[in-house]
């Protein structure tokens, strides 16, 4: 038994090698154990949460978990996935195909509004290696971004991925920034990418090259998102949130009342702006960006995603799992 | 050895040295009653735990790092609804300092805002800041209010020391087990009162302070001290029952000397138990009452013989002989199996109940003496009026209708029908019984009442705090460094969440956990990186700058406790945790990673329960068995003892059905309850089926037999039912839940054993002895 786990193991390797950095679903799909239901994944940390088709919702979080609920969060069901890493991210192309990222470089498709998820990719070669966003410019081709300057493309649909070395988005000094979030802007075509220590970059061909954007902030940005009328605004660390009419060329900081830290922001159908953070920060602005109002929650509790409800609530998810908005 | 040498002994050693038999117990009584008055309360927590039960291993090898399942937790309410202002930090520092002030708290386990190892850390822009939660400038001005109240969200206090809605915080404080500055066993009691002092003092000098306490030895303290209430109700009992003895024996030496002798006997018992080093604790303080109990109505059975005798013309000398020689057997059978029933409390390996075998056993070996043989003696003293004779004719004549009726049921239809009740019974009680659970089944303190002051606290702390005292801690054992292995902190992990997936589990914590948040910390607190570090050098930095103090794992990172709060300590959600766990266990048991159960207040719950249910059969054995093999001395014959032991055993059984009828758990108090009613509960038996072999023998009648016993002895059967049970009702009164249980169940299993005996025994005699 052992001696055929090696010789698997070795095989693995090779077709890495020969592979030069793309790795197929299949061979790391078999290193992965299965993980178990848990009633309670729903009360622990969830990371992200999207509504697809049918409105269902679909959110990811710790311990690889996968939750479903077709009845606007009341009840929740755990998909089995491969894996046991911390998701964080989901992104619908439509409502029924999407991706899920998270650590271990773990990439994850569903085809059938997220009933069953393959893995299409996972490495875990690097020190922390993490994907934190994935976005998608059509079912062929996206990109997914992570930890330490990682970035990963596909032109297959996440068949196949490439590791992309983007050199010149390297620092001198401290080398890759952890990439959090990519965002793109319609009107322009440009795609916009935020992280730590400040980090923004613009891309004007869909992510084939990327060129570093003067930043308003030293400090971390967890989120970047556009807004319906073409404005940008960026967010993270201690409460800093940036707003840009100019696709990334200008910068103003927008008073946000709060030191916690930004995680992520969305816009409600609405067309409302809502933002979540750290210690129960909840920021929404009727004006696009241009003034925020920020409603602390009383349970104080850390928060990573929202999604709008059909009957206009709001669903919270963090680090107690899935909550209600309190905008009152 | 036969009847005439026996008459001949009590003779020639007891009825001949009466002075001196006198002087004796005069001089013994003494010692005693000095001894008696340097017994001291012990309510050790040591000694409620079945220490040589798995779990409690762990608990000890490991007390002296995670500490024990001995934390006391002060919580101060701001009634104002919110303790951001400067009166309550006021009032919480002073707290703080006044507990840390109490000799047998562990200053560096203790946990406070005010507490320097209450920090918090935080990113910043250009990397970390941390400090203490409490600023060392703090002067209470609202903006440090606002300051420490941030700080208390990043070090993720609330729940934890600080209340989930902001309107209280807690001062936890762990007890070590050796005061360091008497280097004598901690004193639960004094911390108690001590604490008691601290509410009544930060009640009375801040006005918008309320204080609640709870934790084990604050429980043993309100439970010592409610367990003082006992004096009144002893009071109570020996009033009432000095009234009926008066009514029953018409004579007021027959009052005063089974009285006498019984409260002579509670002397010996308590002075035997400082003599022999025990403590009295809030079990063993009902022994007295039972001794006392016991002592009369074995009492009873003497003076219905001596007033007998008298009635019929005897002098009281003669009298006294002729009772003790007659009662001097089925008396010393009755006593003996009393204590050997009491002995068999020895077997639980619980030390409170062991205590308790001993005490009660003693207490009724001394009744062996100051029954069988000074309370004969002081009778043969006894004056009686003019009238007695009269009197007791009179009311024999008016039990002669009650007897007749009862010697009904020896009649053959009537004891046909009395068996089938009694199957019908069995099969009733049978169905209620298997539904008697083990442990204790309400929330908050067992031993207190539901409305007790210690229990609404309680409510109070898990209502408003996210952990609480239900806490069951699993001890990892692993390698040394064990916590910078991804692999062991990550087995150590799925554990915790397969524990956290339990619906009795409210939370759960463990060094993975925190590994995970401070990891986040490290990447400026983004929710992204709350994960395990899978890499050893970004692990290690994860927990270094956590301290052993946390509790979270010991010096060369070897051990390291998952901490579950459970929502509450009722024996069903005990049994849920301890099963998954060892089920897990089982199942993922590798070179490096062992669970071992169990510390923390629920562990050691969960170790009391496993006893005192493993205890059970083996006692109900025991006892069983040394009642049937003293029938069977004593009567030599298997018919007799099934005539007295049957009774007997439908009435434990329906004992277990009152139980799961009225919610109580069979737990270290309410165990030994079935001992002790069948070695009492066999008196009556014995008693009765010594008079009526002999009726049977010399060829009467069952029935006959049977009406010529109760005329004989019957009314001192029903007395001894009844003081033994007003003895032990009082206990219904006490302000404790777990004596009021006890009073219940005793005062059923005598009042019941007593009915066994009057009404199946006979019933079951006509069948056995049919001709």
């Amino acid at each position: 038994m052992l001696t055929i786990k090696k010789f698997m193991r070795t095989l693995v390797l090779i077709s890495l090698l020969i592979s030069t950095g793309t790795v197929g679903a299949q061979e790391s799909g078999e290193a992965l154990k299965l993980n178990t239901p848990a009633i309670k994944a729903s009360q622990r940390l969830l990371m992200d949460v999207q509504s697809i088709e049918n409105n269902r919702l679909v959110a990811v979080g710790e311990r690889g978990h996968i939750l479903l609920s077709d009845d606007q969060g009341e009840s929740w069901r755990q998909v089995l996935i491969p894996t046991e890493a911390l998701l964080t991210r989901l992104f619908f192309i439509d409502g029924k195909v999407g991706w899920a990222v998270g650590h271990q470089q773990v990439i994850l498709k569903t085809e059938d509004a997220g009933e069953s998820w393959v893995v299409q990719y996972s490495n875990d070669s690097l020190d922390q290696p993490a994907l934190f966003d994935i976005w998608f410019k059509n079912a062929n081709n996206g990109i997914a971004i992570g930890s330490y300057g990682l970035y990963l493309t596909t032109n297959d649909g996440g068949k196949t991925w490439e590791d992309v070395y983007l050199e010149n988005l390297e620092d001198e000094e401290i080398g890759f920034s952890h990439f959090y979030a990519v965002a793109y802007e319609p009107d322009s075509k440009k795609l916009f990418m935020a992280g730590e220590l400040g980090f923004l970059a613009v891309s004007d061909d869909l992510g084939q090259s990327w060129k570093k954007m003067d930043s308003p902030y030293e400090g971390s940005f967890f989120d970047i998102i556009e807004l319906p009328n073409g404005y940008l605004l960026t967010l993270g660390l201690r409460g800093h949130l940036f707003r840009s009419k100019d696709l990334g060329e200008s910068w103003e900081e927008i008073t946000t009342g709060t030191v916690s830290g930004l995680q992520k922001a969305l816009v409600l159908p609405t067309n409302k702006v809502l933002i979540v953070g750290s210690d129960g920060t909840q920021l929404i602005s009727n004006d696009f960006g241009k003034s925020v109002k920020l409603f602390q929650r009383d349970d104080r509790a850390h928060l990573a995603g929202a999604v709008a409800l059909p009957n206009h609530e709001i669903l919270i998810v963090g680090i107690k799992g899935v909550l209600k908005a309190q905008l009152n | 050895m036969s009847r005439i040498n026996l008459d001949d002994l009590i003779k020639k050693w007891i009825f001949r040295r009466c002075k001196t038999i006198l002087w004796i117990f005069g001089l013994i009584t003494a010692a005693m009653l000095y001894f008696a008055s340097q017994l001291k309360v012990d309510a050790s927590f040591e000694k409620n735990i079945p220490l040589e039960h798995e779990y409690m291993k762990t608990y000890i090898k490991h007390q002296e790092h995670f500490g024990g399942a001995n934390r006391v937790l002060v919580v101060l309410e701001d009634k104002s609804g919110d303790i951001f202002n400067q009166q309550f930090f006021e009032a919480l520092q002073d707290a703080t300092h006044r507990v840390a002030a109490i000799s047998s708290v562990s200053e560096p386990l203790m946990n406070s805002l005010f507490t320097p190892n209450t920090r918090f850390v935080e990113a910043v822009e250009d990397g970390m800041v941390g400090g203490p939660v409490i600023p060392a400038s703090f002067d209470g001005s609202p903006q440090q209010l606002q300051l420490v109240r941030s700080n208390a969200l990043k070090a993720g206090l609330v729940g934890r020391l600080v209340a989930n809605n902001f309107g209280s915080a807690m001062v936890s404080a762990q007890l070590l087990s050796i005061d360091p500055k008497t280097k004598q066993k901690t004193d639960l009691v004094g911390v108690a009162d001590h604490l008691e002092q601290i509410r009544t003092d930060m009640e009375n000098k801040y006005d918008n302070i309320e204080v609640h306490i709870i934790g084990f030895s604050k429980m043993i303290g309100d439970v010592s001290n409610g367990a003082k209430q006992v004096v009144m109700f002893f009071a109570i009992a020996f009033v009432i029952t000095a009234i009926l003895v008066f009514l029953y024996s018409h004579s007021v030496s027959l009052t005063v000397l089974p009285l006498l002798c019984s409260v002579v006997a509670v002397i010996w018992q308590l002075g035997l138990l400082t003599a022999l080093g025990f403590g009295l604790d809030p079990m063993s303080i009902l022994v007295p009452f039972l001794v006392f109990a016991i002592g009369v109505s074995h009492g009873v059975q003497m003076i219905n013989a001596v007033g007998k005798n008298v009635a019929a013309g005897t002098n009281s000398s003669e009298a006294a002989y002729g009772a003790c020689c007659r009662l001097f057997v089925p008396g010393m059978i009755a006593l003996m199996s009393d204590t050997i029933g009491f002995l068999t409390l020895l077997f639980i390996k619980i030390d409170i109940i062991k205590e308790l075998a001993i005490t009660a056993s003693l207490g009724v070996a001394v009744i062996i003496l100051t029954n069988l043989i000074l309370l004969p003696v002081l009778l043969s003293y006894a004056k009686f009026p003019a009238n007695f004779a009269e009197k007791v004719e009179q009311s024999s004549k008016k039990q002669a209708v009650l007897w007749k009726f009862f010697s009904g049921f020896a009649q053959g239809r009537t004891a046909t029908k009395t068996i089938v009740v009694a199957v019908l019974i069995v099969i009733v009680s049978i169905f209620f019984a298997r539904d008697m659970k083990v442990g204790d089944l309400h929330a908050g303190a067992p031993a207190l009442r539901q409305d007790s002051v210690y229990n609404l606290d309680t409510k109070f702390v898990t209502e408003n705090f996210s952990i609480g005292t239900d806490m069951i801690s699993i001890i990892v054992e692993t390698i040394p460094d064990g916590c910078t292995s991804f692999e062991i902190m990550n087995a150590i992990d799925k554990f915790q969440w397969n524990l956290e997936n339990l619906s009795g589990v409210q939370s759960a914590i463990s060094l993975p956990t925190v590994s995970k948040i401070l990891n986040a910390g490290f990447y400026e607190g983004a929710l992204q990186w709350r994960i395990l570090p899978r890499e050893q050098a970004t692990l290690v930095q994860s927990i270094r700058y956590l301290e052993t103090s946390s509790g979270l794992f010991n010096s060369d990172c070897s051990v390291i406790p998952v901490l579950v709060f459970t929502k509450d300590h009722k024996a069903e959600t005990i049994q849920q945790v301890v099963d998954a766990a060892k089920a897990y266990a089982a199942e993922h048991k590798t070179e490096n990673v062992t669970y071992r159960l169990a510390t923390g207040p629920v562990g050691v719950m969960a170790a009391t329960n496993e006893a005192v249910s493993n205890a059970q059969i083996p006692m109900l054995i025991w006892v069983y068995l040394a009642v049937i093999l003293l029938c069977l001395i004593s009567f030599r014959s298997i018919r007799s003892t099934l005539c007295i032991v049957i009774p007997l055993a439908i009435v434990s059984l329906m004992a277990q059905a009152l139980m799961s009828i009225l919610d109580i758990g069979l737990t270290v108090a309410t165990l030994p309850v079935v001992a002790l009613g069948v070695g009492i509960g066999v008196d009556y038996g014995i008693y009765i089926f010594s008079r009526m072999i002999v009726f049977i023998r010399a060829g009467e009648s069952i029935s006959e037999a049977f009406l010529k016993t109760l005329n004989l002895t019957g009314n001192a059967v029903f007395f001894t039912g009844l003081t033994l049970a007003i003895g032990v009702s009082t206990w219904l009164m006490s302000v404790l839940q777990f004596q009021a249980e006890m009073g219940i169940l005793l005062t059923f299993m005598f009042l019941f054993n007593m009915l066994g005996a009057v009404i199946l025994l006979p019933a079951l005699a006509t069948v056995f002895y049919r001709r």
